[in-house]
């Protein structure tokens, strides 16, 4: 995400940058410091609700671009339920803007397609052993072994969640679900029962009610128990 | 003319708009020559409110416009005018930047026209 916002503030006209999640405030941000943080983040509440009225009306809503006499703001959800929001000069070429903020966020794709191990073939890129070993650095033997936080040997159910969350948010997934998994194995020690909890945070930053609702079934059909 | 008139004769008239809406400040439509109007003056309301929002936290003055971008399909255009907003289409193709000047230009000229205190809504 840092390289996202680093990448959009080179563009030329660019003030700066910065990643909102809804739950989590704001991730990375790169603007000046006279954009105070409550006050980006109060206006990337806003930008939130007119992105979703417009993806209640528009399915295959791109970007919310706004125009004032002192700024310009671009918006635009990425598909793991981020926002990623640039405040540009009032007179930046919206096309350009846009144009740029695709190839940035392609670039950042591909270096996190890149950073996949190298004995995972291309079709197995988005396959379980990548996403599911959340808490294991990339080794050859990452995709065979049980991760050593994982007592509970849950490492089938962790891969199906994986490849299940691929099929969703793509190249994202493994940023997505090492995030969502730090966050449930946190302070417990996981078990089978502790599933529907992780299926419930990845459901969130799916953000998708369609969606969710797709990625529920995907996973009850390899893991019936897990879903409540 | 009227104020409906005058829009309506001028919007589809600039190129690149596909179709128009004009709508007060709450909702209510004057004008349009859309499917589904309702719908997207709700949108186009509601999202202003929000604007609102974004421009007195960041201490902005009034936005100039606000685009719904969609790559394959018309985007659509809100453009603030005093107690009104303008929503446009645009057709899908057609570059939104000059789209946007050209309406603005339009607009620009009904305030000059406008009276104090005179709407589209009052010329009726």
């Amino acid at each position: 995400m840092q390289q996202l916002i680093e990448d959009l503030k080179s563009i030329p006209g660019v003030m700066g940058a910065y990643v909102y999640h809804p739950n989590e405030g704001i991730r990375s941000n790169n603007l000046p410091p006279l954009f105070k943080t409550e006050r980006i983040m109060e206006t990337a509440r806003n930008l939130a609700k007119i992105t979703a009225a417009g993806r209640h009306n528009f399915q295959d809503l791109s970007d919310i671009f706004l125009s004032f006499e002192e700024s310009s703001i671009l918006c635009r959800q990425l598909a793991d339920t981020n926002f990623v929001i640039a405040v540009c000069d009032p007179d930046i070429n919206f096309n350009v803007l846009s144009m740029s903020l695709n190839l940035a966020m392609e670039e950042v794709n591909s270096r996190i397609v890149a950073r996949q191990p190298e004995n995972i073939t291309p079709n197995t890129i988005q396959t379980p052993a990548t996403v599911a070993t959340p808490t294991v650095p990339a080794s050859p033997s990452a995709s065979s072994s049980p991760a050593p936080s994982n007592p509970a040997n849950l490492t089938r159910e962790l891969e199906v969640l994986g490849q299940a969350l691929t099929k969703f948010l793509g190249p994202m997934a493994r940023i997505v679900f090492d995030d969502a998994f730090a966050e449930w194995s946190t302070g417990r020690n996981p078990s089978a029962n502790d599933l529907p909890a992780l299926i419930d945070t990845l459901c969130q930053e799916i953000g998708d009610a369609d969606k969710e609702k797709s990625f529920r079934e995907m996973v009850r059909e390899h893991l019936p128990q897990a879903i409540r | 003319m009227t104020g409906t008139d005058l829009f309506s004769q001028h919007l589809v008239q600039v190129r690149g708009v596909e179709g128009f809406m004009v709508l007060r400040n709450d909702g209510h439509i004057l004008t349009h020559n859309i499917e589904q109007a309702e719908k997207f003056a709700s949108l186009a309301t509601l999202s202003g409110i929000s604007v609102q929002g974004v421009q007195k936290k960041l201490g902005f003055m009034p936005f100039r416009h606000l685009v719904f971008s969609r790559e394959h399909n018309r985007s659509l255009i809100v453009f603030p005018l005093d107690k009104f907003y303008v929503g446009i289409f645009a057709k899908v193709g057609f570059n939104l930047s000059e789209i946007i000047e050209d309406v603005n230009k339009f607009l620009l000229k009904i305030k000059i026209k406008k009276n104090p205190g005179h709407s589209p809504k009052e010329e009726e």
